[in-house]
């Protein structure tokens, strides 16, 4: 419906890239995901590409595992007990953005550049695997959400097949803006993603 | 209205404004999702204590420091009772109230410890990172709680000290730091799960 709302003669091409692929996030804690998400491409002319993209990214089942300290008033027991802490980051987005060619125009083989604005809902979970019931945790992590605008920009490889194309795209992405109250020992931070897509043929005017 | 009383008017809401505009508040109470209605055990210096008292949550009232106009409120003081006998009494009382009812703030939490003569605050820096067993041979709790027999009962407990620290090289007089878990048990009243968290200003300090 909406590629049917958008005139007919301003894009040449329109195409539907399905793409997947692992991000890192850009702080220490290995805070790492598995993406995946929908991307619809206008082709403006032979070096421009307008861009409009879902994507959702999952967290890996193992997560991010720390430790952290929790302390007991049970005299019978220890005061100090090691604790674990898993963060699990999220996040799901929708953007709009565009690619440039770099290099290669009028090859099968081009290098691009890409650019993304968007909103951004980020979430990283946290749990801790202790003894709660004599044991108190010092300076709690607690899950943090936010959704807020974000910008991105990356490199993309696309080989150009007989109707469709193929994707290899590097990207880094701000987290989204906005701050959060809670005094937590990290914070929602960008990712550096790695995504591998199809471009498939919608339209050709 | 005439125009002297809107001039009254004005100044009073000048005053109110001085008064309560001015004010800041020097507490950051993060809720314990493991522990529903209290803080969480942090040592940040969040200004807080809070405990359940018979099962129900209590916490310190909110340090309000003052603008320009009117006193800062305290939630917690360090007191030195100077004695005749050989030793004197080092207490820390705690202000606060049920959070079920923070209009009516005239409990107390108080733990009294003897101390010697020469004793300075600093030296209770030993008791970092120490679980200290109270047991009335080493001092006491005492709580002040509405609707609880409690006063003048000498309770026993147990108490964390994550940080204490006292410093008095401050040009403007003693600060410090404390932090950690409480426990303690008087009569009719038991107070649980407590946690506290301060950064103590030179008015908290007293008698030293």
């Amino acid at each position: 419906m909406m590629i049917a709302a958008l005139p007919a003669c301003a894009f040449s091409q329109t195409f539907l890239e399905p793409f997947a692929g692992y991000q890192v996030g850009l702080n220490n804690q290995k805070n790492n995901s598995v993406n995946s998400g929908l991307q619809l491409a206008f082709k403006r002319n032979s070096s421009i590409e307008f861009l409009l993209q879902l994507q959702k990214s999952w967290p890996l089942p193992s997560g991010s595992n720390a430790p952290d300290s929790s302390f007991t008033l049970n005299t019978s027991l220890p005061l100090y007990a090691p604790a674990e802490k898993k963060l699990r980051s999220s996040s799901l987005l929708l953007a709009a953005g565009c690619r440039f060619v770099l290099a290669g125009k009028q090859s099968n083989n081009k290098l691009l550049a890409t650019t993304y604005l968007g909103i951004k809902y980020q979430k990283t979970a946290v749990s801790y695997q202790y003894d709660k019931t004599n044991y108190t945790i010092l300076n709690p992590d607690q899950t943090l959400s936010r959704t807020g605008l974000f910008v991105s920009a990356g490199l993309a490889y696309m080989r150009q097949l007989k109707t469709s194309r193929l994707l290899v795209e590097l990207n880094v992405a701000s987290p989204s803006a906005g701050s959060n109250k809670y005094p937590s020992s990290f914070k929602l931070t960008g990712q550096l993603s790695c995504n591998i897509g199809y471009s498939i043929q919608l339209s050709k005017n | 209205m005439s125009a002297k009383r809107k001039i009254h008017l004005l100044a009073y809401l000048l005053l109110y404004m001085l008064v309560i505009g001015c004010r800041k508040n020097g507490t950051r109470y993060y809720p314990d999702k493991e522990t529903p209605g209290l803080s969480i055990f942090s040592n940040t210096g969040n200004n807080v204590l809070s405990c359940a008292v018979n099962g129900q949550a209590w916490q310190t009232v909110t340090r309000a420091t003052s603008g320009l106009i009117g006193r800062t409120s305290y939630e917690l003081y360090v007191t030195r009772h100077r004695t005749g006998s050989l030793l004197d009494t080092l207490s820390f009382s705690w202000r606060g109230s049920y959070t079920s009812n923070q209009l009516i703030q005239g409990d107390d939490i108080t733990l009294f410890l003897p101390i010697a003569k020469n004793f300075r605050l600093s030296d209770l820096q030993a008791w970092q990172g120490r679980r200290l067993v109270i047991d009335s041979s080493n001092g006491y709790f005492s709580a002040n709680i509405a609707g609880t027999p409690s006063v003048n009962a000498k309770g026993r407990g147990v108490i964390y000290f994550n940080t204490i620290r006292f410093d008095s090289s401050a040009q403007q007089g003693i600060t410090g730091k404390i932090s950690g878990t409480m426990e303690a048990g008087l009569n009719a009243v038991k107070i649980s799960t407590g946690r506290f968290d301060h950064a103590i200003l030179p008015d908290q300090v007293r008698n030293y």
